[in-house]
């Protein structure tokens, strides 16, 4: 992945994806949500590089 | 004289709301101020009106949090939360000098956690609620980040046919009196009720008020207004960094920024998490940068301001410790 971009999405995502399981029971759909969205944001933003490139 | 030493300590709580909001006046101004929409002078006096008026739309649910949920009530004394708040006050000074743009928040979290481990050891901590506020250090900034992204694309693909730039920068410059206000007002709410935690802290804790009481009205108008005060009074060591070193903005994106700031801390604020308004609307600058590129991001700045927020909790922990000793000998 030669995105940078789309790495730091992608390293975000993981931290929230690690922060679910020690977050209080109320805020882990919060916490499981901000790590699918940073997910997301990678996927696109790796599909633009590979679209302009 | 134990009545005397309660309102010393509950001015010093005020002071502290006082510093935070001219520590934290950049937050509200910079990038309004950084996208020429108000001046300086005009930036402040807006920010500070709606930090005030923020009591009128929030509860005081981060209020209760820090009041309950950092150290068992019972290990709170007036000495505890003096030295918590030396601890806090004197790191906010310090990286004030220092220009740095920390987080007051997390200062008034750790100096309490260092004054009350001193006094009954680390077993006082309330870990639940600890975890709750270590969870949002890191997930505030990534919330606003995120938002501030998804606004900013949103903005681009909505105005993408525009071509006259010049009527589409004027309506964002209006529109960031808005976003301003918002952000604002959002500051004021989360940062005024750590003040009002504090003193319903001192007030139970000198027994003038039930372990289940609500904040007092005295307590929320005073809370507010030391804090509308500071923002008022202003600073102007910070302002560059937050504005213009760590990405450029055009009022598009001021926008974006404030807004995303804005949206993070009114969801923190109802649900009663105390958090960095610091990170929160760094965090949206640096989204707001990143969706053109992660180059347009000026890593090293953002980089010296990770550092300031890691060595924070530790450094206010060990400031305040250090005041309960001195306390706790003299009293």
């Amino acid at each position: 992945m030669n995105d940078k971009r789309a790495l730091f999405f992608a390293v975000a995502g993981v931290v929230c994806l690690l922060l679910t399981p020690v977050s209080p029971d109320e805020f882990r759909p919060v916490t499981f949500g901000v790590a699918v969205i940073y997910g997301l944001l990678a996927v696109a933003s790796w599909l633009d590089h590979r679209s302009r490139h | 004289m134990e009545d005397l030493a309660l309102v010393l300590v509950i001015a010093v709580a005020l002071g502290f709301d006082f510093v935070n909001g001219f520590h934290d006046a950049a937050n509200s101004i910079a990038t309004v101020v950084s996208t020429r929409v108000l001046s300086p002078r005009q930036a402040v006096a807006w920010a500070a009106t709606f930090n005030f008026i923020a009591f009128l739309v929030f509860g005081t649910h981060v209020a209760t949090t820090i009041a309950n949920d950092v150290v068992v009530q019972d290990v709170l004394s007036i000495g505890v939360i003096f030295a918590g708040l030396l601890g806090a006050i004197v790191w906010d000074l310090i990286t004030f000098y220092l220009g740095l743009p920390t987080s007051s928040s997390h200062a008034l979290v750790g100096g309490m956690a260092g004054a009350a481990v001193v006094k009954g050891g680390f077993d006082v901590l309330v870990s639940e609620g600890l975890q709750k506020i270590g969870v949002f250090i890191i997930l505030s900034p990534l919330i606003g980040l995120a938002v501030g992204l998804l606004l900013t694309v949103l903005i681009s693909w909505t105005f993408r046919r525009v071509r006259n730039l010049e009527r589409l920068n004027r309506g964002f410059r209006r529109g960031q009196l808005v976003s301003a206000a918002a952000f604002s007002l959002g500051h004021g709410a989360n940062d005024a009720q750590k003040t009002m935690g504090i003193i319903l802290a001192l007030l139970i804790a000198g027994g003038h008020l039930p372990t289940d009481s609500d904040v007092p009205i005295w307590v929320v108008l005073s809370a507010h207004t030391a804090i509308g005060l500071g923002t008022l009074t202003g600073g102007w060591r910070i302002v560059k960094t937050m504005g213009s070193k760590i990405t450029r903005l055009q009022p598009a994106g001021g926008v974006a920024a404030e807004s995303a700031a804005a949206a993070t801390l009114f969801f923190t604020s109802a649900a009663g998490i105390p958090v960095s308004t610091t990170h929160t609307i760094t965090g949206a600058i640096v989204g707001v940068g990143a969706a053109r590129r992660l180059s347009a991001v000026r890593w090293g700045v953002a980089g010296r301001v990770v550092w300031a927020w890691v060595l924070t909790i530790p450094g206010a922990f060990i400031i305040a410790a250090l005041a309960y000793w001195v306390v706790a000998a003299f009293a």
